[in-house]
């Protein structure tokens, strides 16, 4: 199956495209790039420059890239939580 | 078929869709040199497997070195040979960064033309 809008919080991040659209250090809105790696409460963004920008996933609001060019907005306290965890059904309501 | 049973397969087959994201990730950095992050790429897929009990594909589990976790990709990361031993034959696949040996039953039957 692919990634939609509806799945995207159980599926793959690293690989994505992502902006960082709000978070509450001002310093790290607006970072975008794909995403390097993922650990429980954080995503390792590699920007064009090649520089990794580690950024809290609970405090911000970020926007990715899907494969078929759309991008979905998803709130940081969906995605917290380990990347293996994150397709239990446990973490799929709230 | 059941809800839960629905639910399950659902489950399993966008882990194994993530495991195969992830390979593909992992060997495009092998490509690159970057061992060190396809190594992470590839424990993740373990872990995947072992949190979820979901068997990681046969393919993508003969593509990654037991020992060493790198992508084994022939000609950069591994070394296949066939060996005939009289009564039987092996793939032996040999992993140019640890030197691990991984051998695996090989019947001439089974050979795609």
């Amino acid at each position: 199956m692919r990634i939609t809008g509806k799945n995207i919080v159980k599926h793959e991040l690293i690989g994505l495209p992502v902006k960082v659209v709000k978070h509450v250090n001002r310093l790290l809105e607006n970072i975008e790039g794909r995403v390097w790696w993922e650990t429980k409460n954080m995503l390792w963004i590699k920007r064009e420059d090649s520089r990794v920008v580690k950024v809290f996933k609970a405090s911000g609001v970020f926007m990715f890239r899907l494969p078929d060019n759309t991008w979905v907005k998803v709130n940081g306290e969906l995605i917290n939580h380990r990347p293996e965890d994150r397709v239990k059904e446990a973490f799929r309501r709230g | 078929m059941k809800r839960q049973s629905r639910r399950r397969n659902y489950n399993r087959d966008l882990i194994i869709q993530r495991m195969r994201i992830l390979y593909d990730l992992a060997v495009e950095d092998a490509r690159k040199g970057d061992f060190e992050h396809a190594r992470m790429l590839t424990r993740l897929i373990k872990r995947l497997s072992m949190r979820n009990r979901v068997r990681i594909p046969l393919d993508v589990k003969r593509g990654i070195c037991e020992n060493c976790d790198v992508p084994l990709i022939p000609g950069l990361t591994s070394r296949i040979r066939l060996v005939n031993d009289g009564r039987s034959s092996r793939i032996v696949v040999t992993c140019l960064v640890c030197g691990w040996m991984h051998r695996y039953p090989y019947k001439p039957s089974r050979a795609t033309s």
